[in-house]
């Protein structure tokens, strides 16, 4: 109990110097990318801060709902189990979702897209078995997937060509992508309308802020740990207002605005206290185990083509920065002690 | 290969030899509508085909939004309801998606022409069922985070015998969910635009549907548009010479939008001057319809709850 809990406030103090030690070494770094940041950001701001009430939120009856609606959107645990017996191949799906996260950042798609395209994939891939041995088969539904994704979500839709970015080892012409995109739609009964976390993450933010709007920082923190448990598999188990769920008591918790306890108990009027405790212990193990992912995430990023992909980027590059920034020697003799004691606190409220 | 031909060859026979179709009945942007009878039951159902030309992008947007947000939506008895979807080939071996609907007689635009050409008014309680069954379909469309954008009397299926009403055509229909989400300024029927969209706005949200609705309350009881503008910048003077040109004290907000410019200043007019004939509590809800400020304007669902539908018999709605 004892080592691996000294374990765990290890990783986190190193993470948390590592964000001290990047604000004095970097200084200039940083004040050059927060005024990047400002002057992308800066009408898109203005507009969210005078308008808040414009963006439209799901009623109470709403979410219940969608709730009752995700199960016909969610592979679940039959895509999990299918993948861990390696009826599915995991490898090949994992080749295609680094694709999809590769050409969304490329076209400056939100992160909701990469959700969508992947809830596409594996519902697919749990109705159909596509024939073994071709490997190009994976590669084309990732494609056709990206296509049905884009034009049922995005403002503007490249041309079929333009969108097989990023080192794809094969090409597929329209007709091709037609065809299979046509057999999707078929496969998944047309029910391409996916419910995803981001579909409950403004009411959970909303619900456990007191009714207040979040603030933009916990919305784009919130967005950013959605997009990362669509990386891997293990977060296939879950549904996706348990994701969100969790993902907004983690966040909010993070902030320390916000009563956990009370959070917790408005949260398991909707879903099950077990399977959301599990699943804010797995987003906090995959916070702190960002440091791989930030690896990855940093080769995945791409020079962005819109205000969505500056963003992205920027979260990306502070990832790498971060990572960077963590080899540094941590020369201050307080920090230790400030930021063990801030981690007491976390895990105390993480208790209650 | 062998298996798309047989699933080809299958949905062939089906899509052609399912359905006899009976007559044209409407043309859209990306193909026919007939009134089609279903060879199996005999039942009477609209056919709404679309061709997917291969030198094009696939399956188009709004093919593809439209069925899958009916697919969402297809509980609400105030929503056309979508029964099918097939796929077949042409005479020309081109690929053809079928969306079978169940079959309306008439929209609401044909209604009120055929109340203009008799020069009749369509009765107050005939008006007060079909607006209170287009706030409820909204407010349906709205509780599943579906955002319509373009609704007018043409996308209002109407049953003559029944009165009832059903919302159509949602290929422009959007979900939202991300507050960060930006719509682009796409095609919207002019004469039923909010103003925000007119002005620029790509954050618009429910409200823009609210506004539409209030424009069709307006039109049931006049028979004729209410803002009828053949441009943006006529379409916005209609409205502000109606409503008074908005300031930042109406409006918090409206001169940063994209495309503000400087206006003829007009004071607001009254209501009951530019639809005549309506009740005190109809003008009050049409006015809070077309609230200028997109979060003061009243929601679908706080709509049916307004005095204005109190003595209309809801049972069968």
């Amino acid at each position: 109990m004892a080592p691996s809990f000294d374990f765990a406030s290890s990783l986190l103090c190193t993470e948390d110097s590592a964000v001290f030690d990047e604000s004095h070494n970097n200084g200039g770094t940083m004040m050059s990318m927060m005024g990047v940041y400002e002057d992308t950001w800066s009408p898109r701001k203005r507009h969210f801060d005078e308008e808040p009430d414009e963006l439209p939120l799901l009623s109470d009856e709403s979410l219940a709902m969608m709730v009752e609606k995700e199960c016909q959107h969610w592979p679940g645990l039959r895509c999990l189990n299918k993948l861990q017996t390696g009826d599915l191949d995991f490898g090949a799906r994992m080749e295609a979702v680094d694709w999809i996260l590769k050409v969304r950042s490329h076209f400056g798609y939100c992160s909701r897209s990469s959700l969508v395209i992947q809830n596409y994939l594996d519902r697919f891939l749990c109705a159909y078995e596509l024939p073994k041995g071709r490997v190009w088969t994976m590669q084309l539904l990732a494609v056709a997937c990206l296509s049905l994704a884009a034009k049922l979500d995005e403002t503007e839709v490249p041309l079929s060509l333009d969108l097989q970015v990023g080192e794809s080892k094969f090409l597929f012409e329209a007709k091709t992508i037609q065809r299979m995109e046509l057999l999707v739609l078929s496969t998944l009964k047309w029910r391409m309308q996916a419910i995803t976390p981001f579909t409950f993450l403004d009411y959970f933010l909303c619900k456990i802020n007191d009714d207040q709007s979040p603030l933009r920082s916990s919305i784009m923190r919130s967005i950013q740990l959605i997009s990362s448990t669509a990386r891997g598999i293990d977060f296939l188990e879950f549904k996706p207002s348990e994701i969100a769920a969790a993902v907004a008591m983690y966040v909010m918790g993070e902030t320390q605005t916000v009563d956990t306890g009370k959070a917790t108990s408005f949260l398991i009027q909707h879903v099950e206290k077990e399977r959301l405790l599990k699943c804010v212990k797995m987003i906090q193990e995959l916070s702190c185990n960002s440091g791989s992912a930030k690896d990855s995430s940093a080769s995945v990023t791409c020079l962005p083509q819109s205000p969505i992909g500056v963003l992205d980027a920027l979260c990306f590059s502070y990832k790498s920065d971060d990572t960077n920034a963590g080899s540094s020697v941590n020369s201050s003799h307080n920090s230790p002690v400030a930021k063990r004691r801030k981690l007491n606190k976390t895990c105390g409220a993480d208790l209650l | 290969m062998e298996m798309e031909k047989t699933g080809a060859g299958v949905a062939v026979l089906s899509a052609k030899e399912a359905f006899e179709k009976l007559e044209k009945v409407g043309e859209g942007t990306y193909g026919k509508v007939y009134r089609a009878r279903e060879k199996a039951t005999g039942k009477i159902v609209a056919l709404k085909k679309t061709r997917l030309h291969e030198d094009q992008e696939g399956v188009p947007p709004t093919t593809l939004r439209e069925v899958s947000i009916l697919r969402m939506l297809s509980r609400d008895p105030h929503v056309v309801r979508l029964m099918d979807v097939k796929q077949g080939q042409n005479k020309e071996g081109k690929t053809v998606l079928y969306l079978v609907f169940e079959y309306m007689d008439t929209d609401l635009k044909k209604f009120i022409r055929s109340f203009r050409q008799t020069g009749q008014s369509i009765p107050p309680q005939t008006i007060k069922s079909l607006m209170y069954q287009l706030c409820k379909g909204i407010a349906f469309c709205h509780g599943h985070g579906i955002l319509h954008r373009d609704l007018k009397p043409h996308n209002l299926l109407m049953d003559r015998k029944t009165m009832m009403l059903k919302i159509a055509d949602l290929g422009l229909a959007r979900a939202f969910t991300v507050p960060i989400k930006k719509y682009t300024h796409e095609i919207l029927t002019l004469w039923y635009r909010a103003p925000e969209v007119l002005l620029g706005a790509t954050h618009y949200s429910m409200a823009v549907d609210i506004w539409s609705v209030g424009c069709i309350f307006a039109e049931l009881v006049t028979k004729q548009a209410l803002f009828a503008g053949d441009s943006e910048l006529q379409q916005l003077l209609h409205i502000f010479r109606l409503l008074g040109t908005p300031n930042e004290e109406v409006w918090p907000g409206v001169s940063k939008l994209k495309d503000w410019h400087e206006y003829p200043q007009w004071n607001p007019k009254s209501l009951s001057t530019a639809v005549p004939g309506l009740d005190e509590l109809g003008l009050d809800l049409l006015s809070q319809m077309l609230e200028y400020e997109p979060s003061k304007r009243i929601s679908a669902k706080k709509a049916m709850e307004h005095a204005y539908f109190n003595d209309l018999d809801k049972g069968h709605l």
